[in-house]
């Protein structure tokens, strides 16, 4: 997905949060107990006990089952495909949306102008996940990454990127 | 001697009205119970035909297997470790087979249960 240039070296690599997967993955768990939950609702009901109804409540529950057991994996992919990289001559950030849906975006540490990161809420705070906007000089004017994991060290990476990019090159201003 | 008579007969009466009563009510909250399980099970008969069932189970399948060569090429091709490959695709088509063997056998009981009631 991503094509580096002669020299360059990948300093950092980093995915969302895990709290943006659990909450996903807490809503497929829910769905799972769906048809447990559906087959408490349906016995309280006079029609419970109707021959043919078991079979063909464990025929379509196991399906259901199938379909929530993929969309987990999907789920997984889209996380793990939705990755931070910053390299010695820029920061690269893949946002997987769905499986045929992505955008990669990417900003050279000699246009990047500001960094900031928003930590809301008191789960950011307490699990260290924040966005981050990065202003750039470019036609982009922003670059958003969002429920970044450590905001912190990322900027601290950045800037210690763009400084060592800065002493290397002492004419360029960044 | 007569009182007797007459106290035992007055008694079997009341109880064999009594019985006579449950019976009766037995008959029409079983006649109700059948009626009610008999339309359900006629209703589910007509609604979940065989063909339906088969179908909807080779749906599924076909969907497990689009699925499985989407997710595969998205984690062999773009950028997942062989390493997390390998354990995603164990642990994914573990689950996987697992599920398609249980509505497999869910299928064929379902199938079963359509075919007898309907005799």
């Amino acid at each position: 997905m991503i094509t580096f240039e002669s020299g360059e070296q990948i300093i950092y690599t980093s995915r969302r949060h895990w709290y943006a997967l659990f909450a996903q993955i807490a809503g497929i768990v829910a769905s799972a107990l769906a048809p447990i939950l559906g087959w408490i609702l349906l016995l309280q009901t006079p029609v419970a006990n109707a021959p043919s109804l078991p079979s063909l409540y464990a025929f379509f529950s196991i399906s259901w089952l199938l379909f929530v057991w993929i969309a987990s994996f999907v789920t997984w992919t889209n996380y793990y495909l939705d990755v931070l990289v910053i390299t010695n001559k820029r920061v690269i950030d893949i946002e997987q949306h769905t499986l045929f849906k992505y955008d990669v975006a990417e900003v050279r540490f000699e246009k990047i102008q500001d960094i900031k990161i928003a930590v809301n809420g008191l789960l950011p705070s307490l699990l260290n996940f924040g966005d981050m906007t990065i202003q750039t000089a470019g036609e982009a004017k922003e670059f958003s990454l969002r429920m970044v994991s450590k905001p912190n060290e990322v900027r601290d990476i950045i800037s210690q990127q763009q400084s060592i990019l800065a002493s290397r090159s002492p004419g360029r201003a960044l | 001697m007569e009182a007797i008579h007459k106290g035992g007969y007055a008694g079997l009466m009341s109880f064999d009205l009594k019985d006579t009563r449950r019976a009766v009510y037995d008959s029409t909250v079983n006649t109700q119970y059948t009626l009610t399980h008999a339309s359900l099970d006629a209703a589910l008969k007509a609604l979940f035909h065989p063909v339906f069932i088969l179908g909807f189970g080779a749906l599924v399948c076909g969907i497990f297997v689009v699925v499985s060569i989407i997710l595969l090429h998205h984690w062999r091709t773009h950028g997942v470790e062989k390493r997390v490959t390998q354990r995603a695709a164990a642990i994914y088509f573990s689950g996987g087979f697992l599920f398609l063997a249980l509505l497999t056998f869910a299928a064929i009981r379902a199938l079963g249960a359509l075919a007898t009631h309907s005799q």
